[in-house]
């Protein structure tokens, strides 16, 4: 059969699929079966695919992320099937060794979706045919039209009878069009332009090539290359430089000069991070303790913001240091230490944001941002290597942030096969007596959380009432307004539940259901 | 040809075919005082979607870039975006102006705007083709 009939054939299958398996559901089990249709669409049409070791490690990621789809079905897990599912896609039909030229292959593909789903289909190979029929007929239309809609209202005005005709015709025409909005449901239609849009996007190779070309130019290895003043010029960057720096920028010194303000910046700031660092040292590091009366976030969670964004800036000023000639300079030999121990400063500075992040944990439990931050860190721990491993080798930006997005998508599928909700409430009720319970934090986790909430009810109206007590009664809050909230979540959820099919079914609702279904009713504290 | 030509003539075309599709509507369906609207909103109708024209010639400029599809496969893509472009915008407009009445007008015009903007592009088909071939 004709490969671009195939194509279209699949398309068109898929967004049916798409329409009958998600149609008011979830993704769920039903993810399984689309993505078993998208997936074997997608190595019938590029077999060489399965060639690659690329796209079978992001294949291994992606079935992870399927698996933790239908165990877990948290967001998280339903973000990282979505990225591994766009990546292998991209990987399989373009050349790519980047994540990121792989994502502007895929970006290409939606927005040229249309035209790939046309461009298969050729009914006319020669040149347009002429424009003549249904254009003469609109040009020799519009004006008796306008005309007769101008007549018809002075007719309709003053003539009872045909005014009434006219409005008999009216209502006919408003429920034709009530019933034929009723049958063809307008969300059902764009529900299934949808389907064809994501399965045209997956499965329709674009024909603009611009990120693989643009990738297939680009090296790991940093090269020397000569570039002369005037091209420089043309870049606004150079141009701001220039205008800093004078003459120092652009004459026969230029190298030696950046090399210096190199050093310079490197020593004023290696000096300025060991004095922060120091007083991390002594005060997180070495003496550490919570202080009565003092809000833990002011001592020791105000500031990591900055903190972050320094590090992330840090790295972007060795970027600017060393991202042409001066990696081949002879004497760049104290501007490569100072760049040496600016990492190693800013790693130290990672672990005290790091021990910052503990301290909190340790006091308050955790929470979502608290553990973003974590993540957070340990990606730029993967930076502030790669940028060491940069230098060192002489590698390019290009390499740096190929491998630090090959990191972001492992940690996205690891960070998928655990169910954070769970994993907090968990935590968090079982230092229930050492952590300060945000009850009402908790009481907004997913519904896999539900039952280890209802298993805590004492603790959870503990909490409460010690609230009631700090505030004096003034709270408005009733007395078993947590178990209210958990009988309200345990109604929404059975709601839910009714609404959905078996293409809903997950490990996590049905784990929730089953608990809720073998211990009845939530437990009531009096 | 020249691109602002050929989106000026898609607009021209798509907001008179729309006003005309949407006042025969209204004259048949409502009152004396709802023609007047939709002859109201027939004329207000140019004025109205004049910020789409420069839009609609980006998009233009883009087709004509897209020399690695044909021309069938352009025209697609020009309608395809152009129902989207529209349809972003009255969803603005009708965000700004906030008032419920015209939501059932919406979801009808959008019903009309859908048949109308395919007719805009396939009737002005000769004047991209010309603007295609001269960027060869």
């Amino acid at each position: 059969m004709n490969k671009d009939l195939v194509k279209i054939i699949l398309v068109t299958a898929g967004a049916l699929l798409f329409n009958l398996v998600f149609w008011n559901e979830k993704l769920a089990v039903n993810t399984v079966l689309f993505d078993a249709f998208l997936l074997s669409a997608l190595f019938f049409l590029y077999p060489k695919a399965r060639l690659h070791a690329t796209v079978n490690w992001l294949l291994l990621g992606h079935l992870i992320s399927l698996t933790m789809v239908v165990i877990h079905n948290t967001d998280l897990s339903k973000i990282a099937f979505v990225v591994t599912l766009l990546l292998v896609a991209g990987f399989a039909e373009y050349t790519h060794r980047s994540a990121w030229f792989a994502g502007g292959s895929m970006l290409m593909n939606v927005v040229m979706v249309a035209a790939s789903f046309v461009e298969p289909i050729r009914l006319n190979r020669g040149k347009a045919v002429k424009g003549k029929g249904l254009s003469r007929f609109i040009r020799f239309a519009i004006f008796p039209i306008i005309l007769l809609i101008i007549f018809f209202c002075i007719y309709r005005g003053a003539n009872n009878v045909f005014s009434e005709i006219a409005g008999k015709i009216g209502v006919q025409l408003e429920i034709f069009f009530s019933h034929f909005f009723d049958f063809f449901s307008w969300q059902r239609i764009l529900f299934l332009l949808l389907g064809l849009l994501i399965t045209g996007s997956i499965l329709l190779k674009s024909k603009l090539d611009y990120f693989s070309v643009k990738e297939a130019r680009l090296n790991d290895g940093l090269q020397r290359f000569k570039r002369t003043l005037n091209k420089k010029r043309e870049k606004p960057f150079f141009q701001f430089v220039e205008l800093i720096m004078g003459k120092m920028a652009s004459g026969m010194m230029a190298l030696k000069n950046e090399n210096t303000t190199g050093i310079t910046s490197l020593v004023l700031l290696n000096v300025l991070l060991l004095v922060v660092n120091i007083i991390d040292v002594n005060f997180l590091w070495l003496h550490f303790q919570y202080e009565e009366g003092k809000p833990v976030f002011k001592m020791v969670h105000e500031g990591t913001e900055l903190l972050i964004v320094s590090i992330v800036l840090a790295m972007a000023i060795l970027l600017f240091f060393f991202k042409g000639n001066l990696n081949f300079y002879k004497r760049n030999k104290w501007l490569k230490y100072g760049a040496y121990a600016w990492i190693i400063q800013n790693a130290m500075l990672v672990s005290s944001v790091f021990l910052r992040d503990y301290y909190y944990i340790l006091k308050h439990g955790l929470a979502y941002k608290r553990i973003g931050v974590l993540f957070f860190l340990l990606m730029v721990l993967v930076g502030l290597i790669t940028v060491f491993i940069k230098i060192w080798s002489k590698r390019t930006n290009y390499f740096l942030f190929r491998v630090n997005a090959w990191a972001g998508i492992a940690v996205l599928v690891l960070a998928s096969t655990i169910h954070w909700d769970e994993f907090i409430a968990g935590y968090n009720l079982k230092r229930k007596n050492t952590v300060d319970l945000d009850v009402a934090f908790l009481l907004s986790l997913s519904d896999k959380a539900l039952p280890l909430l209802d298993t805590n009810i004492v603790a959870l109206q503990k909490r409460e009432n010690e609230l009631q007590a700090l505030h004096n009664n003034r709270t408005s809050a009733c007395d078993s307004c947590f178990i209210e909230q958990l009988k309200q979540r345990e109604k929404q959820f059975k709601q839910e539940q009714q609404q959905l099919s078996w293409l809903s079914w997950n490990y996590a609702d049905a784990y929730t259901e089953k608990y809720f279904r073998k211990r009845g009713l939530i437990t009531v504290v009096h | 040809m020249t691109p602002i030509r050929v989106a000026a003539k898609i607009w021209m075309k798509a907001v008179l075919l729309l006003g005309i599709s949407v006042g025969l509507t209204a004259v048949i369906a409502l009152d004396f005082f709802g023609m007047l609207l939709a002859a109201l909103a027939f004329f207000f109708g140019f004025t109205i979607t004049v910020p789409l024209l420069p839009l609609i010639l980006v998009l233009i400029n883009i087709t004509k870039r897209l020399s690695q599809y044909s021309i069938q496969a352009r025209l697609v893509w020009l309608t395809f975006y152009l129902i989207v472009l529209f349809y972003l915008y009255y969803l603005m407009v009708l965000k700004i102006t906030s008032i419920k009445e015209f939501e059932t007008f919406f979801n009808h015009l959008i019903f009309f705007m859908a048949g109308v903007l395919p007719v805009a592009v396939f009737t002005n088909r000769r004047s991209l083709y010309e603007l295609y071939e001269a960027n060869k």
